[in-house]
């Protein structure tokens, strides 16, 4: 009997954390899922494939703190002619309060008087617009006005409106809900604009030869303040565009600024042997957020913890006072 | 069980319960998904950081002031003054700054509220609001408008309203009407109006009990000027009152004079300087008025008090002669006003400003108020519409007789003693969520521009042409008050971009006007100066004066919380009501602070808490409680109430309250307590800091001052007075101190090989300060420093990062004692001693010379405020940021600056966040901070220019030009620990005497 209760004792105390352990596993999972964003909106399709540059709809990472989420009306600019029979682009449509597709009343008046989806639901899917699960036909509003609700994590709302014998089913213009990937705390200051536009990190581009086709070395154009055609081209092959009032300056002996007033961040130019090496300065995106350019969904890769932070700091001899980053 | 199973079933437990720990660290290393809501609109995207700025007016007050709306994610967070405004030039007041308070009060009315058939109002819609108002018309025949002092394109559609709805319209109800002033205008210059005072203009100031820089008119607009004159430096200020105000004490000598005995001072003067006057007066007037040397001596000054103020005006080129406050709020008040205006008259005159007068043709006196409770008594009124004021509150005849009208509307923000009589109340917007003008003297017309969009409120505009055109279909009144100030607008210039260009933007509009030259109305004048009582009797025994508040004014600043919050700048009391009594008295009945005590004279009585307070003539009382004044007799002729309360009986109930007074009583500053529980009152032993303008003070009475000032500066003072001292003794201490703290700087050199460009210090003008406590409450807002409540008080954890010290010293040339308020803020010590006991260094000192304060980082030992000999060290004991506030009011807060959860350690950081955004600044156009370009709060808001923030290794910088000042000198110096606060000017020193101060 004692080792029947001690067993017991034993096996409760320690089944607790058992227990705990499977209630956190299913918090794990959850958390993993709850990354899926709203639309399945792809950065390796925009940055890689169309060739867009991260500051194209981050519009404002290289002038303020933030880099921000761009509006919607930056997505319509292409969307509301591009790809617009793509399910993720009527969920886009579906935000901004497009209508979306009309059906004949006729079939779906009765249904929608009784207060159910199903038939609609269908229709929903034939038009490649897909209802959440949790969709629910919320009030009728007035006599010809009926609006969809999903309760869910997507909170669209869609509205029917029924006018000489058809329903018109468009989105109701809503926020889109995007989920945070990355996160700071309220006592840290971080300043995007800041980081992009620092004067002390080299972020590699590429090389290219030292001396132009006809044989002058580049760095003689270069201390004349002037840019080579070749240099021009070089860019150009490494899908860089240079404007025209691009101008050079020379910030130490060695080496050479190429200041282009329709990018944010500078081109370091430094001689190296036979090359002559292009560089950004300021840090790029990718050294922080990784290569995004390859990711459908972004995820969080640094830490983002103080030693990251730190130890970055350290290396490019960035400012080490704790009020520099902790407000 | 077998020792083998145990251990099996240990086993397999013990892998469990690693792995759940193991998932648990997994999950908190995960990605935390939060969701962002209402960020992405295009809106937002035009605005860097979602921030911007909007010019507008504050309410709070006739005054008017400019401000500028901090809007954060379109939520209202801060107000600013507006630098270019011509009435506070970027200042802002106490009340101003917490006034945006309003705006996310929790009890804020959110919909039309109707009386039902028990008798209780419940919220109905505007619908059937405007229905019920409609019904109730029909019938009335006798329909009154009563407001609050109304300027601006509202006052002018109040008018119309009341023509076209058949409504009568009241005298507009003011607290402080100011009925004796412009009485006396009126008698001597014909003129029923406040004049601008010109402070800055002046070379002289004399006022009679007017506390200009307080409550008088408009203090900010006189506290911009003080600062001024101040800095010219040739510029003196004598205030004569019988009580003490704040800005009494910063006056260049201050007299206490009896109540009513103004009128001989006056009458003095005027017979004593009548054959220098510029304007003369008529031959038996001065007869009649002049005072021989003997009667003058009734009024309780001195002769050689008397003289030096003679003199001074002898020798004035433009004085300025102000009476107001308590010297013209008694049964000769209207005589000490019109004796100032002839003085005033005598004097050239040019210093009052009839061209700018304050508006106030409209308001009605306390007759009026009468006249309209008679109205009421005898059931004469069908309708009333109440407005923006609360006369119950101030009037309990009017209180009692409200009920008698049939149909009673009330327009407010929130329910008040008035409101809660109405049969309908209707809610206000909060002036940032209003568009409108208003006018606070001739000539300027003042923006009210909407930063928020309003929930379910309206404007009382909005509200009055809604009626009209509900119930006049035909009307040509435009439906919409927008559309009515657009139309009144374009007028002003014929521009067409004018309203959206210039005024939108700029905040306000200026109007040329013609100079209005004040003449004297002789006849009327000297009409009254024969009918007049001349000879006031004086009498003895103890008087109490109801005075207005610095912080709450008549009252109607009472219910925002971050007021009660901070303390009265004389007393140090926040929360609770209390009456200041003076020393000698107490002593003689044996009163101590925070007992109960009652004061009768008559069908008048109240009981409070008890405050003794230094410096005060005897026989004074004071009570900060304008709404009393209802309970008080008026003066027939102007309709003046009287403030003052004659030959009051004291006596203490044998009760104590408990009242948290901040910086600790006079008499318990050495008794070391901080709760008493035996008592059951506060008694703080905090002990303030020791100002001594003389470096040796005396030890005065029970004020046992320990010498706690600049030891340069006691050199000094040495050599002037003769006082032995061994300097050699001071070095030493001075330099074995200093070696016990390590150099920060140096170290900082050490390690990196940069020595930062920056050491950010401040100066504090000490002459300048007025103790108005407006940068208390710019920095509890900026900060996000929370409101604790009076419980908290009382036990000595209030959070202000910014305190105000009174301090008691006795002039060593006059022997009159007198009070300093003193400012108190974190020092930003280089040789910090709150650093180095910090364990886990949260409290460092950073390369710039700030003693900065890493709040995740903070353990909450709590052993840097006990190190910390200035005490502004402020320890979070709860939750009071965002979980301890009301709902709405959280959204308040400066984004910039971390909310501080239980258990951390706070101070003021001299705006940190600031100082970051400055140097972002800089850093674009890779040049260092200029001088000026980094403002804290309290330095923004400060209307006297008092207190000037910079680097001092910029040897240009306005700092280093102060600090370097021979008048400079920093508190504890002598410790070592180099504080980086640089307080400024001594009161009445040689070295500064007759120049300013």
């Amino acid at each position: 009997m004692p080792k029947l209760i001690l067993t017991s004792v034993v096996v409760g105390f320690h089944g607790f954390f058992i227990i705990l352990g499977i209630a956190y596993g299913y918090g794990v999972n959850k958390h993993v899922e709850s990354l899926e964003q709203p639309i399945a909106f792809s950065h390796h399709k925009h940055v890689k494939k169309a060739g867009l540059q991260c500051t194209d709809c981050h519009t404002k990472a290289a002038t303020t703190t933030r880099a921000g989420i761009p509006p919607m009306e930056k997505c319509m600019e292409c969307h509301a002619t591009i790809k617009t029979d793509s399910p993720e682009i009527q969920k886009l449509h579906a935000y901004y309060g497009k209508q979306l597709f009309e059906v004949d009343a006729k079939n779906h008046s009765e249904e929608l008087k009784e207060g159910k989806l199903s038939k609609l639901e269908k229709v929903f899917a034939e038009n490649k617009h897909i209802l959440p699960v949790n969709a629910m036909l919320q009030t009728q509003t007035k006599d010809s006005k009926w609006k969809i609700t999903d309760t869910g994590q997507e909170g669209k709302e869609y509205e029917v409106t029924e006018s000489e014998g058809m329903l018109e089913i468009r989105g109701v213009k809503k926020a889109i809900p995007w989920k945070r990937v990355y996160w700071l705390p309220d006592h840290v200051y971080f300043s995007h604009k800041r980081h992009i536009t620092n004067k002390i990190s080299r972020y590699f581009l590429f090389n290219t030869s030292a001396t132009d086709s006809s044989g002058v070395e580049q760095t003689k154009y270069l201390e004349s303040l002037a840019i080579s055609e070749d240099l021009k081209t070089a860019f150009q092959e490494n899908k860089m565009q240079i404007s025209e009032d691009a101008r050079v300056e020379a910030q130490d002996k060695d080496e050479w600024w190429i200041i282009d007033p329709a990018k944010d961040q500078p081109y370091s130019i430094t001689k190296e042997g036979k090359h002559i090496k292009v560089s950004k300065v300021g840090l790029d995106c990718t050294e922080c957020h990784g290569k995004v350019e390859y990711m459908d969904i972004p995820r969080k890769l640094p830490s983002l913890r103080m030693g990251w932070c730190v130890q970055c700091h350290t290396k490019k001899g960035a400012s080490l006072d704790c009020v520099t980053c902790h407000k | 069980m077998k020792r083998r199973d145990f251990l099996k079933l240990l086993g397999v437990a013990g892998a469990a319960t690693m792995s759940t720990s193991c998932i648990e660290t997994y999950h908190w290393m995960g990605t935390k998904s939060r969701r962002r809501y209402s960020y992405l609109t295009a809106k937002e995207e035009q605005a860097a950081n979602g921030e911007a700025y909007y010019a507008s007016t504050c309410m709070e007050c006739s005054g008017s002031c400019g401000v500028e709306v901090r809007v954060h994610k379109n939520v209202a967070v801060k107000l600013e003054g507006n630098p270019q405004h011509p009435v506070n030039e970027g200042a802002l007041c106490v009340r101003g700054q917490a006034s945006l308070a309003r705006l996310y009060d929790p009890q804020r009315l959110v919909a039309p509220k109707m009386k039902n058939a028990e008798g209780k109002l419940e919220d109905v819609s505007w619908g059937k609001a405007y229905t019920a108002i409609q019904e109730a018309l029909k019938t009335s025949k006798q329909n009154y408008y009563l407001s609050g002092q109304t300027t601006g394109s509202l006052s002018t559609l109040i008018d119309s309203f009341c023509k076209t709805m058949k409504f009568e319209k009241l005298p507009e109800f003011e607290p402080y009407a100011y009925a004796n002033l412009r009485m006396a205008n009126k008698t001597v210059f014909g003129r029923d109006e406040i004049p601008a005072y010109d402070l800055e203009g002046s070379d002289v100031m004399l006022t009679i009990g007017a506390d200009m820089l307080d409550t008088f008119v408009s203090p900010i607009s006189h506290s911009v000027q003080f600062g001024k004159a101040k800095a010219r430096g040739d510029w003196s200020w004598i205030h004569v009152e019988s009580h003490i105000s704040a800005s009494g004490i910063k006056a260049t000598k201050r007299y206490n004079i009896k109540p009513e005995g103004e009128v001989y001072l006056l009458r003095w003067l005027i017979g004593k300087l009548a054959k220098t006057f510029k304007n003369q007066l008529a031959e038996d007037v001065v007869t009649k008025i002049t005072a021989s040397d003997e009667e003058v001596l009734k009024s309780g000054l001195k002769i050689e008090q008397l003289n030096p103020i003679l003199e001074s005006l002898k020798s004035a080129k433009k004085p300025l002669i102000v009476s107001g406050g308590t010297a013209i709020t008694h049964e000769a008040g209207l005589e000490v006003a019109v004796l100032t205006a002839l003085l005033q008259w005598g004097m050239g005159a040019e210093t009052v400003d009839f061209t700018h007068a304050q508006d106030y043709s409209s308001v009605g006196t306390r007759l009026d108020l009468a006249n309209t409770t008679t109205l009421l008594k005898d059931k004469k009124v069908d309708a009333i519409f109440v407005s923006r004021c609360n006369p119950s509150l101030h009037s309990t005849a009017f209180a009692e007789q409200f009920k008698n009208a049939k149909f009673k509307v009330g327009m407010g923000l929130k329910l008040d003693e008035t409101l809660n009589d109405c049969d309908l109340v209707l809610p206000m917007s909060h002036y940032t969520e209003s568009l409108d003008d208003t006018a606070p003297h001739k000539g300027l017309i003042n923006l009210v521009q909407p930063v928020a969009k309003a929930n379910n409120t309206k404007q009382e505009g909005d509200v009055l042409l809604e009626l009209v055109n509900v119930v006049d279909s035909a009307t040509t009144m435009p439906a919409s008050y927008e559309d009515y100030l657009y139309d009144r607008w374009s007028q002003l210039e014929p521009e067409k971009v004018f309203v959206q260009e210039k005024f939108l933007e700029k905040g306000f509009y200026e109007v040329k006007l013609e100079d209005v030259k004040p003449s004297l109305d002789a006849a009327a004048s000297a009409n009254f100066v024969k009918n007049a009582t001349l000879a006031p009797v004086i009498k003895d025994g103890s008087t109490l004066l109801v005075i207005p508040s610095i912080r709450n004014f008549d009252g109607r600043s009472k219910d925002i919380s971050l007021l009660q919050e901070i303390p009265d700048p004389l007393s140090t009391i926040t929360y609770g009501d209390w009456v200041s009594i003076d020393a000698e008295t107490a002593k003689a009945l044996k009163i101590r602070d925070c007992d109960e005590i009652e004061i009768k004279s008559g069908d008048f009585s109240v009981k409070r808490a008890a405050k003794i307070q230094p410096v005060m003539a005897k026989g004074i009382l004071t009570i900060q409680e304008p709404h009393l004044l209802g309970q008080l007799a008026i003066d027939k002729r102007s309709g003046e109430v009287q403030s003052c309360v004659h030959e009051v009986l004291v006596s203490k109930t044998g009760k104590q309250i408990p009242t948290p007074i901040l910086s600790g009583s006079m008499e318990s500053r050495d008794d070391g307590s901080i709760y008493s529980r035996e008592k059951g009152t506060n008694r703080r032993g905090v002990v303030p800091y020791a100002y001594d303008p003389h470096g040796h003070g005396e030890d005065h009475g029970d004020h046992k001052d320990d010498h706690k000032d600049d030891h340069k500066d006691d050199h000094k003072d040495d050599h002037k007075e003769g006082y032995e001292h061994d300097h050699s003794k001071d070095d030493f201490e001075h330099e074995a101190r200093k070696s016990l703290y390590r150099d920060n700087h140096d170290e900082y050199e050490i390690t990196t090989g940069v020595r930062s460009p920056y050491r950010w210090a401040m100066s504090i003008d000490l002459d300048s300060c007025t103790g108005c406590t407006a940068c208390v409450a710019a920095c509890y807002i900026e900060n996000n420093v929370a409101v604790t409540g009076v419980e908290e008080h009382l036990k000595g954890r209030e959070m202000s990062w910014l305190r105000f010290e009174p301090y008691v010293y006795t002039d060593q040339k006059t022997k009159e004692e007198n009070i300093e308020i003193v400012p108190m803020l974190c020092q930003q010590c280089e040789n910090a001693p709150c650093e180095s006991v910090c364990p886990v260094y949260a409290a460092y000192h950073n390369p710039d010379g700030l003693n900065a304060q890493i709040y995740n980082r903070c353990v909450g030992t709590r052993y840097c405020a006990n190190n910390c000999p200035y005490k502004v060290r402020r320890f979070n004991w709860f939750d009071n940021g965002y979980k301890g506030r009301h709902l709405p009011l959280h959204t308040v807060h400066n984004p910039d600056v971390y909310v501080r959860t239980k258990g951390i350690m706070e101070k003021c950081t001299f705006c940190v966040q600031r100082i970051r955004t400055a140097k972002d600044a800089a850093k674009d156009e890779n040049r260092n901070v200029r001088d000026g370009e980094v403002v804290p709060a309290c330095a923004q808001t400060c209307a006297t220019g008092a207190i000037s923030f910079g680097n001092i290794y910029d040897k240009e910088s306005k700092v280093y030009k102060m600090a370097t000042k021979q008048s400079a000198h920093r508190i504890f110096d002598i410790t070592g620990i180099e504080p980086s606060v640089y307080y400024l000017g001594k009161k009445g020193s040689e070295d500064d005497a007759g120049k300013h101060g």
